[in-house]
């Protein structure tokens, strides 16, 4: 058991550090004031190789392991809630499905440009109707012919108002309720397939969510990921990656939390001296320390189980819901050390507080991670 | 013991350049240090005979003049050729000064690797050590101070800091003049100087006794305009901080600090900087510092001589206005 | 062409804390970087060769630690790299250090341009690249902030200086030596998939066994000690509106008598 990162490990920690430090996060603030898709920012990241770090270079990715995945995720999360999502979708909830369950020709016509990032990838899941109840789906896809009829509306999708290619989630058989959910591969531009309302949240507010449209969109038999019935396993594996990369993502955001609140620490002098100097502080830079390393290594334990071929269910439900709930607990025990700074938006902190919630929800909520592991153990 | 302390001077639009005139003083502190020896200046140029009378009037006992016109300009290897048979010639040559300048510190290291001599670069102060002077010079970034010294026999060779050491009092003293022969013949030089643009109008932050210096509080380049009016009316340089120049707001050849440039000005006013240890390395030694910010926690409240916390906005333009006044009268 | 970059690993000079050292410096576990000036020797390397054709070739002496940034070279793209390695070289000067450096340029077959950075963080010296160029018996050119043109046929180069006041447009012929100050280009960034081929390549290294040393070359220089810089105090924090501040400053200003 090895706690040290090899060489390629930590090559990737200095690029995509040396990278977040320069081009995001002189940008990550205006990001979350306008809430402008950082369309310039994720194009470099493609060209880097960011948008399919652990797909295989056939396939236009970087053929990295997944830890080196997670590696990065965290690095660019340390300054943008936004972007680092852009990135864990694009990579764990787009890529990872269709190299699993691809053909060679999907791959090669989808696969391959969102990997080298010349394309953007979303994930259209959850609609209106069907969250945490994801076998509920009510979108529909009517065979007709070598074609499928898509019908239906998905909301709140990551991505959904830049993306060039959505994997949507509809019913070929309402009848065999979860199991006859089916995967497709929309193309942007595909008739009756459209962007609807933008979001406006409480956070992560440059991350392109909005609602997904379908109105008798019509696309090749060809682009149906896997078999029918098999879009509700395709789902879960998929959330089972993209589980990973927001643990790495909430790694991040309360690393970013914790390092401005242990800098504004030491240079705030109250009473005398600088607060760092305080036992209570200490002891809460002390506990949010330990949890973002204990969030760290159960997310790297999860990637390393995924690289090495073995179940990473539970291990990646643990990582996730455990990282999310201690960003919450970071970010807000950075504003509280900030004081009055930590709720005025010329400090960064209050930005991670907001961007932090959402970890503990998508992706599967705190709950669903809870009962996730629940079946494992019992099993 | 030393015996002959040989100080290179560099001449600049046919004048002898105010930091090579405080080499003259270094040298006398290490003469001092020593308990004797000569201080003999070398000036390449095109007519060095005319700056003899002032080098005799700052403390040169010597004056070595290479003529040539292949001197107007500096290039490395025709000057450290000619200081190099210099001190091959004259045994008793056993310090050799150069002033720490850009072109200075090309020289020094050179001269320094043909003479397989030591060479310690960028020195501000010179000691009595056990045994043999120690040369103190600033080292990360000017964050830790270095006692360095040299071993074994041969010529020691330094680059002095500018501003370091003081220009010396003239003197009514006079000296020795030798004519140096010179080996050079202008074809074979592989460099060539095509042009020179000089910031015209402009004072390099290096001279300048006055420096306003804008960080990431001016928000923006139209906001620079109150910078420079102010440094106008002080008639000194604009500076800023690398978070200033990183944005693209102002050019790199003005950022102050570890990867930029080390100033030491009479005044260093500092305009909505934080005071980042990076930064304070290239101003930390001017003479007054005065910081400008909003923030009453920003670290540059910790080094400056006086300190105003208020918006840069409002307080540039008033002190602008004031200094304007004052100076009427 | 063959163009040599002269890279360094140093000590990250914002992890160093001044109070904490002193009289020997104490640099065990303090976390190192590529020298900052390093990576626009690296790209600028880089765009001549993609410029005018060749093959680009990193260097650098150090200890183990330092094939680090090596192989960040490597995933930039650079064609070849090696390490100057030896226990005999630790304590090195500048001098000694650039005559080691010049030996292996030799060793390796020379070049048409030899790179290097204005100067290494922490020494702080800015010796290494006239040294090296001085033992290589070539010209060299300092605080090069624009490469303008560098011609193979002419074995010509024209670069413009950053010196105090102003530029100056110098050319050379080559081989010659450079060195650069930050910001003459804007460095890639290693791409992932760079990363990973650069992470696997074996690095050639090169001991005092590989070069003819000039064994009357020793390091001539040494350090003493050092310490923290006397600490500057905070003066006064002025108090008052606007305008009572900035009278109250000018005051203070003009009592001293320096303007």
């Amino acid at each position: 058991m090895d706690f040290l990162l090899n060489e390629e490990e930590r090559m990737m920690q200095e690029m995509a550090k040396n990278f977040a430090e320069k081009e995001v996060k002189p940008i990550a603030a205006k990001l979350d004031e306008t809430g402008e898709f950082p369309v310039d920012l994720v194009k470099k990241m493609g060209e880097l190789g960011l948008m399919g770090v652990n797909i295989p270079e056939e396939y236009g990715g970087a053929g990295l392991s997944y830890v080196c995945y997670a590696i990065a995720i965290e690095e660019i999360a340390r300054y943008c809630g936004s972007t680092s999502v852009i990135m864990s979708v694009n990579n764990s909830l787009v890529c990872a499905p269709l190299l699993k369950f691809g053909t060679e020709e999907q791959k090669k016509q989808f696969l391959t440009p969102l990997a080298s990032g010349k394309k953007l990838g979303c994930f259209g899941l959850t609609e209106p109707n069907a969250g945490s109840d994801a076998g509920s789906i009510q979108s529909t896809a009517v065979k007709d012919g070598d074609y499928y009829i898509l019908n239906g509306s998905k909301i709140f999708i990551t991505n959904a108002t830049h993306a060039d290619i959505a994997l949507i989630f509809a019913s070929t058989d309402k009848s065999l309720k979860y199991k006859g959910i089916s995967c497709f591969i929309v193309e942007k531009g595909t008739p009756g397939f459209s962007v609807g309302k933008i979001e406006h949240k409480l956070g992560i507010n440059a991350s392109g969510t909005a609602e997904l449209v379908l109105q008798d969109v019509r696309i090749p038999a060809s682009q149906r990921l896997g078999n029918e019935g098999e879009g509700f396993k395709i789902a879960m594996y998929t959330l089972d990656c993209g589980r990973i990369g927001i643990a790495a993502q909430a790694v991040g955001i309360a690393r970013g939390a914790f390092e401005e609140a242990l800098k504004f620490a030491k240079e705030r002098i109250q009473f005398g001296r600088p607060i760092a100097e305080f036992q209570a502080i200490q002891w809460m830079l002390a506990d949010m320390a330990t949890e973002i390393d204990a969030a760290r290594l159960l997310t790297r334990r999860a990637a390393f189980l995924k690289d090495a071929n073995m179940p990473f269910t539970k291990e990646s439900s643990m990582a996730k819901v455990y990282s999310s709930e201690v960003a919450m607990r970071v970010t807000t025990k950075a504003i509280q050390i900030h004081g009055g700074y930590g709720y005025s938006k010329e400090y960064p902190v209050e930005r991670f507080f907001r961007d932090a919630k959402i970890t503990e929800i998508y992706e599967g909520t705190s709950e669903i991670q809870r009962l996730v592991i629940a079946n494992q153990i019992l099993r | 013991m030393a015996k002959e302390i040989l100080c290179v001077i560099e001449i600049d639009e046919n004048k002898i350049k105010k930091s090579s005139l405080e080499v003259l003083s270094a040298a006398k502190k290490i003469k001092e240090l020593e308990g004797d020896g000569i201080i003999s200046v070398v000036v390449l140029t095109e007519e060095p005979q005319n700056y003899s009378s002032e080098l005799f009037a700052h403390g040169a006992d010597k004056v070595y003049g290479g003529k040539s016109s292949s001197f107007k300009y500096y290039r490395t290897q025709p000057f450290v050729k000619t200081v190099a048979n210099l001190v091959n010639s004259i045994s008793d040559i056993n310090y050799v000064l150069v002033p720490g300048t850009g072109n200075g510190r090309d020289f020094a290291p050179y001269l320094g690797a043909k003479l397989k001599a030591g060479v310690i670069a960028d020195v501000i102060d010179v000691e009595k050590g056990d045994g043999s002077l120690h040369f103190i010079r600033p080292c990360f970034a000017g964050n830790l101070l270095y006692w360095g010294k040299f071993n074994g026999d041969g010529v020691k060779i330094l680059s002095v800091r500018p501003k370091a050491f003081p220009v010396p009092e003239k003197t009514d003293k006079s000296g020795e003049y030798v004519e140096l022969p010179v080996d050079i013949k202008e074809e074979e030089i592989p460099v060539r100087v095509l042009e020179v643009m000089k910031e015209t109008g402009k004072i390099s932050l290096q001279d300048a006794d006055f420096i306003v210096s804008a960080g990431r509080g001016i928000g923006g380049p139209d906001n620079l305009k109150i910078i420079q009016e102010l440094a106008d009316t002080l008639g000194g340089a604009v500076g800023a901080s690398r978070a200033v120049v990183d944005s693209g707001w102002i050019s790199y050849d003005h950022q102050v600090g570890q990867t930029g440039k080390t100033v030491k000005p009479k005044i260093y006013i500092a305009c909505g900087i934080s005071g980042a240890i990076q930064h304070l390395a290239g101003m930390r030694t001017s003479d007054i510092i005065v910081a400008i910010n909003k923030d009453p926690e920003a670290p540059i409240f910790k080094v400056a001589t006086y300190g105003i916390v208020d918006d840069l906005f409002k307080v540039v333009p008033v002190l602008t206005s004031e200094i304007k006044k004052r100076l009427v009268k | 062409m063959r163009f040599i970059g002269l890279i360094k690993q140093v000590y990250d000079p914002a992890e160093i804390k001044p109070q904490n050292q002193g009289p020997e410096l104490k640099l065990e576990g303090v976390p190192r970087i590529l020298n900052p000036f390093d990576e626009f020797v690296i790209e600028e390397c880089l765009q001549w060769k993609e410029k005018l054709g060749g093959e680009v070739i990193i260097i650098t002496m150090g200890d183990e630690q330092a094939t680090e940034i090596l192989r960040t070279a490597l995933a930039m793209g650079v064609d070849q790299v090696y390490h100057v390695i030896d226990p005999a070289f630790k304590g090195a000067d500048t001098l000694l250090t650039s005559h080691v450096l010049a030996k292996a340029i030799e060793k390796i077959g020379g070049a048409d341009l030899i790179i290097a950075g204005k100067l290494a963080l922490g020494g702080d010296t800015a010796h290494v690249g006239p040294q090296v160029a001085a033992f290589l018996d070539i010209p060299v050119l300092t605080y090069v902030s624009k490469v303008r043109e560098v011609s193979d046929s002419d074995k010509r180069i024209i670069v413009e200086r950053l010196l105090e006041g102003g530029k100056e447009v110098v050319s050379s012929t080559l081989p010659a030596l450079i060195t650069v100050v930050k910001d003459i280009n804007k460095p890639r960034y290693p791409s992932l998939m760079g990363l990973r081929k650069a992470a696997k390549i074996p690095i050639p290294v090169l001991t005092k066994a590989d070069l003819a040393l000039d064994d009357s070359i020793v390091p001539k220089e040494s350090m003493v000690k050092v310490s923290p810089p006397p600490p500057r105090s905070g003066g006064e924090i002025l108090q008052g509106t606007t305008e009572e501040v900035v009278n109250q400053l000018l005051d203070r200003l003009f009592a001293q008598k320096i303007f």
